[in-house]
């Protein structure tokens, strides 16, 4: 470790160098480190080394790291994956069975995909609130967190770097799940509508960003978990209200379109599925797909925006959270 | 450790920005080979069906006639619950246009989801109609027209494919803002029977043909999951700090 000393055998006649008692003066010559036997560098031995605290970029890296290797142990990650591999296994065992009927409104590959899929928005509110919404709470139940912010590190990186540690697993999920279904409906159909699988990708995509940073800020500002509030809110209270405001004619189908949580549904819809696991999709079945047709017309630039927007806008919530949180 | 991810993040964010125009480019090239395989515009009377080529009408008994007053039968058949258009459908040529009607009860919605005050569902017509494999038909109702020569426009769209036996017909809730209350609107002649309103309705039937390819999204899919797995992998299952 230090290094390999050059003279590790005395010269005949010379005297062995004895260790110098602590009543030796310490002023006496001592010589050089070339002299001293060891062939270690400057910067080897860190001699004459400055150390600096890593930008703030590494910082971010090394917490995007260690929450990476977190979640790298989460059971729940493998069973959502399980689950993603089981829907074209269990397509195959029920393909014989299933009619699309009026579920799809587009009954091709897309519209199988579609239904395939159709847990997707239920999914990502829960998936979202359990790996994005408690990992800061998390790190101050198990008091690690008392450990980090300790450290020279910026809380912005701590943040950061946890957040998209969640965005890239939750992304690599769907994403997963997404390319399952598209195998399944590939047992049964060659050709695809391929303006609706872009349209459908990017919204998937848009949907995990607008549900990780909205339950990344409710773990955020709560000292417990945002598991169950996240999807609360995003799945019960907010729909509520946006479907209270179309039936009443309070707002048109495309401004419907254009809530954030309502992003996971379009993907869906976009895919040409009447069905889906949400209060949306349950009115959107007994109405026959009504607001399929409602919100057909709605511009997917204005939905992306918006959900950058809002992302965007809780991520630099979560920053101020962290940064004013008392520890 | 650091090097390596980043050298992933760059990959990944490579593939990304330069997959998703060619997901546009191919979109514009070979999105949906849109082709009209059939486009006719036929009067459709109330208890009056569309029938093109090997169109059958579910439930109802059909008779084709061709278009015009004096336009001779060119298909009866009985039983089309059966699903066996007949021989008789094989002298309709594409390209022509065909008055078709055929009687029966239809099946009226009464919870139909109505996006106005004004707007009333006429009711639901099923249409037994055969596509090819790839193909999907669009069946489009481009205006209702009063037998006073009123137009009120709306339309409706229903697809359909060929997806299996049981989901081979569509059909089509006509919605319309005519007031069947208004003056005029009910006929006390030109019906077929007594009971029925009298509609004219242009339709149009275009079948479309995808031949839209998934490969790249599946590629797409592939990557984006090939880099999660790659990074959780270089990530270890040991917390680093």
């Amino acid at each position: 470790m230090f290094g390999k000393k050059k003279d590790e055998v005395l010269e005949e006649g010379t005297q062995p160098v004895t260790e110098p008692s602590p009543d030796d003066e310490y002023d006496r010559p001592r010589g050089t480190w070339a002299d001293s036997g060891y062939d270690l560098s400057d910067e080897e031995a860190h001699r004459n080394v400055k150390y600096k605290i890593p930008n703030v970029f590494s910082q971010t890296i090394t917490m995007f790291r260690t929450q990476m290797s977190l979640y790298s142990k989460r059971k729940f990650i493998y069973v959502i994956l399980v689950m993603a591999i089981l829907i074209p296994v269990i397509y195959y065992m029920t393909k014989d069975f299933m009619s699309l009927g009026s579920a799809v409104t587009t009954p091709n590959g897309t519209g199988l995909m579609g239904l395939l899929i159709c847990l997707y928005p239920f999914m990502i509110a829960i998936v979202t609130g359990f790996l994005c919404g408690s990992s800061v709470p998390s790190e101050f139940n198990d008091r690690s967190a008392y450990m980090n912010m300790a450290l020279p590190m910026s809380r912005t990186s701590f943040m950061l770097g946890k957040y998209l540690a969640g965005l890239v697993i939750t992304v690599g999920i769907f994403v997963f799940a997404y390319g399952m279904s598209m195998a399944a409906a590939l047992m049964k159909y060659q050709y695809f509508e391929e303006q609706a699988l872009m349209n459908s990708f990017v919204l998937l995509v848009m949907s995990v960003l607008v549900y990780t940073s909205f339950s990344f800020f409710l773990g955020s500002v709560l000292k417990r978990g945002a598991n169950i509030l996240s999807f609360l809110l995003m799945m019960v209270v907010m729909p509520a209200v946006e479907i209270y405001l179309l039936l009443n004619e309070n707002i048109d189908g495309t401004t419907y379109a254009l809530f954030p949580n309502l992003m996971s549904d379009n993907m869906v819809m976009a895919l040409g599925s009447n069905l889906m696991a949400s209060p949306g999709g349950t009115i959107n079945l007994i109405t026959s797909g009504a607001i399929t047709t409602l919100t057909a017309d709605a511009d997917l630039a204005a939905m992306c925006g918006v959900s950058v927007v809002w992302s965007v806008a809780f991520l630099i919530l979560s920053i101020v959270a962290i940064n004013r949180r008392e520890m | 450790m650091t090097k390596k991810i980043l050298a992933i993040a760059a990959i990944a964010a490579f593939l990304l920005v330069s997959m998703m125009p060619m997901a546009v480019a191919d979109a514009d090239d070979i999105y949906t080979e849109e082709k009209t395989i059939r486009s006719s515009a036929v009067i459709l009377k109330h208890s009056t069906c569309v029938a093109i080529r090997s169109a059958t009408i579910s439930y109802q008994t059909m008779y084709v006639y061709e278009e015009g007053a004096d336009g001779s039968m060119k298909a009866y058949i009985a039983d089309p619950q059966k699903n066996t258009p007949g021989k008789s459908l094989t002298q309709i040529t594409g390209g022509k246009s065909y008055e078709v009607y055929y009687y029966g009860s239809e099946y009226v919605v009464t919870d139909y989801f109505t996006m106005g005050p004004k707007e009333t569902a006429l009711g639901t017509y099923y249409y037994d109609i055969f596509v090819e494999e790839a193909e999907t038909g669009k069946l489009l109702i481009n205006s209702v027209v009063n037998d006073r020569g009123i137009e009120k426009f709306n339309y409706y769209v229903r697809s359909f494919s060929e997806t299996g036996l049981n989901d081979r017909y569509c059909y089509v809730g006509v919605v319309t803002n005519l007031d069947p209350n208004e003056y005029g609107y009910q006929v006390t002649g030109n019906r077929y029977d007594d009971s029925s309103l009298y509609y004219e309705m242009e339709m149009k039937l275009t079948i479309v043909h995808y031949t839209g390819s998934p490969t790249l999204y599946v590629g797409l899919c592939i990557v984006v999951v090939a880099l999660v797995g790659a990074t959780l992998f270089m990530c270890g299952r040991r917390p680093k700090l």
